[in-house]
């Protein structure tokens, strides 16, 4: 929540509230790259510089603090993560049987318990069952055992090991799975290969057909998910964030939590364009106007987000030539290259930003032909913004400059890990190509980081130690994979590149005069030495967005005006060091 | 014509590598092509071996032998479509692997038009499996779940009690288990040998010293697809293996081809009756538990008879 100050309004008192100096503070302006001291008034920078240029606004009621030699810096931008997925099942209180290995009974009994403190006709979805469990009885899992117990409401659980999901027939029907149902790409509903009908069990990819079909997680549970994601963001020095993929019920959890002073950043919210990660019921309603609903200080929702190929796992990425050790096989297109460029067309005009999941280096490729078809038709036009960003086509770096469009790239992968190795794996000979941010920022593009929650950690400083050293940050594998950035450049993508990715970096994303107040102090010069091993474990001690205190673990600001209202504990999502 | 895949599993020390070594130099007819994990550890008579590589080796009876690269997927979707696809193909899961995840990806889009998952057997050391499992029960469990037949190996090392109490305990109630001797298991029982000919009689088949036995039931009445296909699963644990081709009263015109092995029954549409419409299925099972007359008499019980209404 910020103050809203009238242009008419008289000026006011004219010193600086709060000033914090004998810092080493790293503005990001090149005018000015290292201050001692800034001066902050009605939430912007009014002053930086040494102490002595900036005492000069000291007045009797300006709070004062000694940073102590300490480290500063612009707060951070992580321009791609999704709280809401990451936690809002858990708060959702869905059905949890609550045994590693529950037997059938035990399983059966859970379900019925649940239907009966949860009455209605509402889904019942949670984990877990056991095959094996069943199948030692003699039970087959699937629809008919299900329908023999609960046939009147939509029932879906999870199997132990996640790779499968078992329904009952009312959940398959509110699914819309029946004998004509294509299997996707990166799973299949089992069936009978006679009738084709499908007997309940999905594998893989497939149970993302049960999930589209269930409502969203309560409003609860989402501004539960986003309070303690934006919350730990906070506290790990982010300032502004996209949440990509939202829907009316996401926006209206996100205003509320804003609304009673808890949103501690910035929001740009991604309107999903499609409903295969869940159902977007007022979509058009809200890509004509209605987004405007949920528009603060701290939120705007003039983007959208769409799924243009799959992920290098299955190798559903789609890429300009046959994946390796394929002859054909070159991945698969959700959408088409027309449809993608209409699209962007129109939603550039609404000045809505598109954000595009580009995984391969040909669905990248046909997402920039599409920016330049819309630069061609609209003229110069919004920043769009190509997620992931895993695999580049050489001659596609120096586009990203020329059409103005903003390469996005998460941290899972780009460090020597068993995760890299494994689940990318199918990348081959293409391994060390991964995530090309110094071929993307050589070619004068603009890059920025997204992390992706939960497909990697929401902890900011993991990628920001690895994009400057491409290094395993815990110890755990040795080598270098892909192409390192300096610190001064991971700095800047982390900041000022933000900022720009937002629309915003004419009045934040740097120190200096004029700019919102953005700022946090670190418990280590990030600059001085070797990141190896040592940025990952950075301590935020301040976080400050808009003059707004909101992140103060040693009670800097106790007892002061900028004494920061939330009070609740830092959520913990660290992940878990080895 | 889908490539049929047999997944070999077991945990470590079950005997899946004594099973493979039989197998590639046995007299089945069959041109298998095995993946192993631990191609070192492949133990072939020298006079059989008609061309060795550092991940391959050709055998003189058609058989190939290759050893496992690091993505199975590719490598499966290579095979299939390299110039001289496998007739038959034959994986050996790895002993700390979830047959039941290799088993998944037959059932994806990319490779269900070119292979038919045709069986998991899983090898079960009957003297020490109680012993293995203590630290890995869910990994033994998902062996075991995943499997539609099980091999029973080291019953001699292990006493008649032991060996039941490792059924009751651990195997499923609806999985037949065959009991190998000396490492030998019958290639009619792991493989599905009568390829392409569903109604081939498999009893002529010579086994000696290997107790099991086939029958054939053959009928001209239509009967409904539900019908065939509670009886088929119904089958007593004595029939490892049943296949044949349909006369379904809901599907008149055509032939629909089934397979059954163990708990795992799958069907197929084979298009239109070449002449008269007619039923024929063919059993093998347990020697001692097994027999022809047997079999005839619970499918003329169960498909020919009226059905029964619910009491």
């Amino acid at each position: 929540m910020s103050t809203h100050y009238s242009t008419n309004a008289p000026d006011g008192l004219p010193g600086a509230e709060l000033v914090l100096t004998n810092g080493r503070i790293y503005t990001v302006d090149p005018e000015r790259p290292w201050v001692e001291a800034v001066a902050i008034r009605r939430g912007r920078f009014m002053a930086i510089g040494n102490h002595d240029e900036v005492a000069a606004h000291i007045e009797s009621y300006t709070k004062v603090h000694d940073l102590n030699g300490a480290f500063a810096m612009p707060g951070l931008y992580d321009m791609h993560t999704h709280p809401d997925l990451a936690l809002g099942p858990k708060y959702s209180d869905y059905l949890d049987v609550g045994l590693e290995t529950p037997t059938a009974q035990e399983v059966k009994d859970a379900v019925l318990n649940y239907a009966a403190a949860h009455p209605g006709d509402g889904w019942i979805f949670g984990k877990h069952f056991v095959h094996y469990n069943l199948r030692k009885v003699g039970i087959e899992p699937g629809r008919e055992w299900l329908d023999s117990f609960i046939p009147d409401r939509p029932v879906a659980i999870m199997d132990r090991m996640w790779g499968s999901c078992m329904a009952n027939s009312k959940a398959l029907e509110l699914a819309g799975v029946d004998k004509n149902t294509q299997d996707p790409n990166n799973g299949y509903i089992v069936r009978d290969n006679i009738t084709g009908e499908p007997n309940g069990i999905l594998v893989d990819g497939a149970y993302a057909l049960i999930m589209a079909a269930m409502p969203p997680p309560p409003t609860e549970a989402l501004m539960r998910a986003y309070e303690e994601g934006a919350r730990f963001q906070s506290s790990r020095g982010v300032v502004a964030t996209k949440y990509v993929h939202v829907c009316e019920q996401r926006l209206e959890a996100l205003r509320r939590v804003d609304l009673a002073g808890r949103l501690p950043l910035r929001v740009e919210a991604a309107i999903s364009w499609q409903d295969d990660i869940f159902p977007v019921r007022r979509r058009w309603e809200l890509l004509a106007g209605e987004r405007h609903y949920y528009r603060s200080a701290r939120i705007n929702a003039n983007a959208v987000k769409f799924h243009f190929d799959g992920t290098s796992e299955p190798r559903t990425s789609f890429l300009l030539s046959p994946w390796p050790n394929e002859k054909d096989w070159r991945g698969a297109l959700n959408l088409t290259p027309e449809h993608i460029a209409d699209m962007v067309t129109d939603m550039d005009r609404k000045r809505i930003r598109v954000i595009a999941h580009c995984t391969g280096d040909g669905s990248s490729d046909i997402f920039l032909d599409a920016v330049a078809e819309c630069r061609r038709r609209n003229g110069p036009g919004m920043r769009h913004q190509c997620a992931h960003t895993t695999l580049l086509d050489e001659a596609n770096l120096a586009r990203f400059a020329e059409l103005d469009v903003i390469a996005e790239f998460s941290p899972v992968s780009w460090y020597p890990s068993n995760f890299t190795y494994g689940a990318r794996s199918t990348l081959g000979d293409r391994m060390p190509e991964i995530f090309n941010v110094r071929g993307v920022m050589d070619a004068g593009g603009v890059t920025v980081m997204g992390t992706d929650w939960p497909v990697s950690s929401i902890d900011p400083w993991i990628g920001f130690e690895t994009l400057a050293t491409r290094q395993n940050p815990f110890g755990e594998m040795e080598g270098q994979l892909g192409q390192p950035i300096t610190m001064e450049e991971t700095i800047r993508m982390l900041t000022i590149n933000g900022a720009w990715a937002m629309g915003i970096e004419g009045s934040s994303g740097s120190i200096s005069v004029g700019k919102t107040a953005d700022m946090i102090v670190l418990d280590q010069n990030i600059l001085d030495g070797d990141p190896h091993g040592r940025v990952h474990k950075t301590e935020v001690e301040f976080t400050m967005i808009e003059g707004e205190v909101v992140h103060d673990p040693n009670g800097w600001m106790a007892g002061s005006d900028f004494e920061s209202t939330l009070k609740t504990p830092v959520p913990n999502f660290r992940p878990v060091e080895l | 014509m889908r490539v049929p895949v047999t997944i070999v599993a077991g945990f470590l020390g079950a005997g899946k590598t004594t099973l493979i070594n039989q197998l590639l130099q046995g007299d089945h007819g069959l041109n298998i092509t095995v993946l192993v994990n631990d191609f070192g550890a492949v133990n072939i008579d020298a006079e059989l071996i008609a061309k060795r590589q550092r991940d391959v080796m050709e055998l003189s009876n058609g058989c190939v032998c290759c050893s496992i690269q690091g993505d199975l997927v590719v490598q499966l979707e290579e095979l299939f479509r390299s110039d001289e696809p496998p007739e038959y193909l034959l994986i050996e899961a790895s002993g700390v692997s979830q047959p039941g995840r290799i088993a998944a990806v037959f059932g994806y889009p990319q490779l269900r038009e070119h292979a038919r998952l045709d069986a998991v057997v899983t090898l079960v050391d009957a003297a020490n499996t109680a012993e293995l499992a203590r630290n890995s029960a869910d990994l033994v469990q998902s062996q075991i779940e995943a499997a539609d037949i099980i091999v029973l190996t080291k019953t001699d090392l292990a006493g008649q009690s032991e060996v039941s109490k490792l059924r009751k305990d651990w195997l499923l109630p609806d999985q037949p288990v065959f009991e190998a001797i000396d490492g030998r298991v019958p290639a009619e029982v792991l493989l599905d040998v009568g390829r392409g000919d569903e109604t081939r009689d498999l009893s002529h088949t010579a086994n000696p010293g290997l107790s099991f036995a086939s029958a054939s039931w053959t009928s001209k009445t239509p009967v409904p697809y539900a019908q065939f296909k509670t009886v088929l699963k119904s089958l007593p644990l004595s029939v490892y293996r049943a296949k044949g081709v349909l006369y379904c009263a809901d599907f008149p015109i055509e032939r629909i081809a089934f397979q059954k092995v163990g708990a795992r029954v799958a069907f197929q549409r084979l298009g239109a009756w070449p002449d008269a419409p007619r039923t024929q299925i063919v059993g093998i099972g347990d020697g001692s538990a097994f027999d022809a007359e047997q079999f005839s008499t619970m499918l003329d019980a169960g498909l020919l008879s009226a059905p029964s209404l619910p009491a």
